[in-house]
């Protein structure tokens, strides 16, 4: 089972690996950021969907990452890859700080604390005047080189090429973890964490352990998304990001790590189709959502079911009444 | 002496607005488990109403009342749509009245248009009076008494009326609420429509002060999902008292540290709510 898993995620990634070849520079850049929201949702649903804890404040370690790579390149000329390892380590150093705290909380009251975590980092990057750019942000972040002639990340395909690599071994990796045995105390712990205490579990270290796998997988991500803009902003640590990755979590069907991955990617391309075509993209976006949860309350994984439930419901009925 | 006396009379006014919108969503909260993210625009909705009905009308009684009407049967029509999903996880919660809120906000920038617009307070209430020693606008002070004044009633509305017992038995307890005989449904709909009511007359009364803009409604949503879990969730003492403190806080971290803005505001927000889990008022939830 596990190794068909990894098998399907190889085999997606290979497949994802064509498109430079058959589109052109627009789509290559538009999947890129696609595999980046979609993998950061993927990240998230470790905490929210495998462990249960709601958080509305994930957009936070997208965006600290962000400034971390864009402090280290911008203003203190480091190379692009001592910055994503600063940016990375500084974020996870973060994560690991606030998580022993924050995981004292549970439900909407978890969902809050991250929510006006979220928004102290948002505050103090809009506020840190010169240091980090304010409204401003800052721009001009170099890519990192591989120092391989066939290989430029300077290029959108190269670039795209290298997001898919780091994207497909963090896949597998959150996979495996979600698959040990330490990934199914945490399913246990989010259905009866009084059942795991009982058992002996340390419930709160394996809260730690969730929060910080997904505020690692949120970091790179987000390291990701400074080098490929070139810019880090405010608008990486709004709110609006936070809430677009649990949507993209429950639009994709919590728990399912696939879904997450799927409606990320799917939701970033949707909207930057909607922007450019219409101003009711908001509008069109909030229906999208209601439906969402009208059509398939179990998300975009739950699909699979559904399906299998509409179509085999007839067969039965015939089978009941072809027997004698 | 000055500076303490008039950022308080703002942080009261900021605090003031936040308890009408804060308590709807508490009552809701409380009641059903559900947390209502599209109440914000509510309030936003109520507030534009109330501005076109102020403009043709010139009276800002009407607009108060046209605000809180078009609110309140906009709030009973999600309620009676989206009850039963609403109730079947905290996560379709979240994405249905997120959703609904994006299409509200958006419907309200497709009416009204993206300039931000501001409803002239009633003409008696205009000039500026001294109190304590400053000079202040006579309608923010009108806002700090309707503030006391509402609290009042609601404190009175809560815990010496019939509706109120009936609401904080179905708070308490739903289950053993329902075989009492009581409605829990039919209570839900009038709690619901009556925060959302709330919510777009308070949209109409901070209009002179916050004016009304698109955008606006999730800041007010942001705190006023900050004072519903800091305050205690289904406590309304908690509501005003949480109001009241954001509000404070508020204008005096604007005031004295601009640059620290946010920080101030939602920093004390976590240590309180990691000291106190269940918030200043609130008892543990099941």
């Amino acid at each position: 089972m596990r190794g068909r898993g990894e098998l399907i995620v190889l085999l997606g990634a290979a497949i994802l690996a064509c498109a430079p070849l058959l589109f052109g520079v627009y789509w290559t850049n538009l999947l890129t950021q696609a595999i980046i929201f979609g993998g950061a949702a993927l990240g998230l649903d470790i905490l929210v969907g495998r462990t249960g804890m709601p958080s509305l404040g994930h957009g936070a370690f997208f965006g600290l990452a962000g400034y971390g790579v864009a402090l280290g390149v911008t203003r203190w000329s480091w190379n692009p890859w001592l910055a994503a390892a600063f940016g990375i380590l500084a974020t996870i150093a973060i994560a690991l700080a606030f998580a022993p705290l924050a995981v004292r909380a549970r439900g909407l009251t978890f969902l809050t604390v991250m929510l006006a975590f979220g928004q102290v980092c948002w505050g103090l990057a809009t506020r840190g005047g010169e240091f980090t750019g304010g409204e401003n942000g800052l721009p001009g972040i170099r890519r990192p080189s591989l120092g391989l002639d066939f290989w430029d990340l300077d290029s959108p395909d190269g670039f795209y090429l290298f997001t898919l690599l780091v994207a497909t071994i963090l896949t597998l990796a959150i996979a495996r973890l979600a698959a040990s045995p330490v990934g199914l105390s945490l399913q246990g712990i989010r259905d009866n964490d009084r059942r795991m205490l009982a058992l002996g579990y340390n419930v709160a270290a394996r809260r730690v352990v969730a929060f910080v796998v997904a505020a690692a997988a949120g970091a790179v991500y987000g390291a990701l998304s400074a080098f490929f803009n070139g810019f880090v902003g405010p608008g990486s640590l709004d709110w609006r990001l936070s809430a677009q990755l649990l949507l993209s979590v429950v639009i994709g069907g919590a728990g399912s790590l696939w879904g997450p991955f799927a409606a990320g990617g799917a939701l970033h391309i949707v909207r930057t189709y909607l922007t450019g075509e219409t101003q009711r993209w908001p509008m069109v976006l909030g229906a999208l959502y209601v439906i969402a949860v009208l059509v398939l309350p179990g998300g975009i994984a739950s699909i699979g079911g559904v399906l299998r439930r509409r179509w085999r419901r007839p067969r039965r009925q015939a089978a009941l009444e072809s027997a004698p | 002496m000055r500076f303490w006396i008039f950022q308080t009379l703002n942080g009261l006014t900021t605090g003031a607005l936040l308890f009408f919108v804060a308590s709807g969503l508490t009552v809701v909260f409380g009641l059903m488990r559900i947390l209502n993210l599209a109440h914000g625009a509510l309030f936003l909705f109520g507030g534009y109403v109330g501005l076109t009905v102020r403009e043709e009308t010139g009276s800002f009684l009407l607009a108060l009342l046209a605000g809180a009407v078009a609110a309140g049967l906009l709030g009973l029509a999600i309620q009676q749509a989206f009850t039963r999903t609403l109730l079947r996880s905290p996560f379709n919660q979240v994405l249905l009245t997120l959703g609904i809120a994006f299409i509200l906000g958006n419907a309200i920038l497709w009416i009204w248009g993206g300039e931000p617009q501001r409803i002239r307070p009633p003409e008696a209430l205009q000039r500026s009076r001294e109190v304590f020693g400053v000079y202040y606008p006579v309608y923010r002070l009108f806002l700090i008494v309707l503030a006391g004044l509402a609290g009042v009633l609601l404190w009175l509305l809560w815990e010496r009326s019939r509706l109120g017992a009936i609401v904080r038995a179905c708070v308490d307890d739903r289950a053993i609420a329902t075989a009492m005989g009581i409605r829990v449904d039919r209570v839900f709909a009038i709690v619901f429509t009556t925060g959302a009511a709330l919510a777009g007359a308070t949209g109409v009364l901070g209009a002179p002060v916050l004016g009304l803009s698109i955008g606006l409604e999730f800041d007010v949503l942001l705190l006023a999902v900050v004072v519903v879990v800091v305050g205690g969730i289904g406590s309304l003492t908690g509501a005003f008292v949480g109001s009241m403190a954001v509000g404070l806080l508020d204008a005096f971290a604007k005031a004295k540290f601009p640059e620290l803005s946010y920080f101030t505001i939602f920093a004390p927000v976590i240590l309180i709510l990691l000291l106190r889990p269940t918030g200043l008022f609130g008892r543990a939830l099941e």
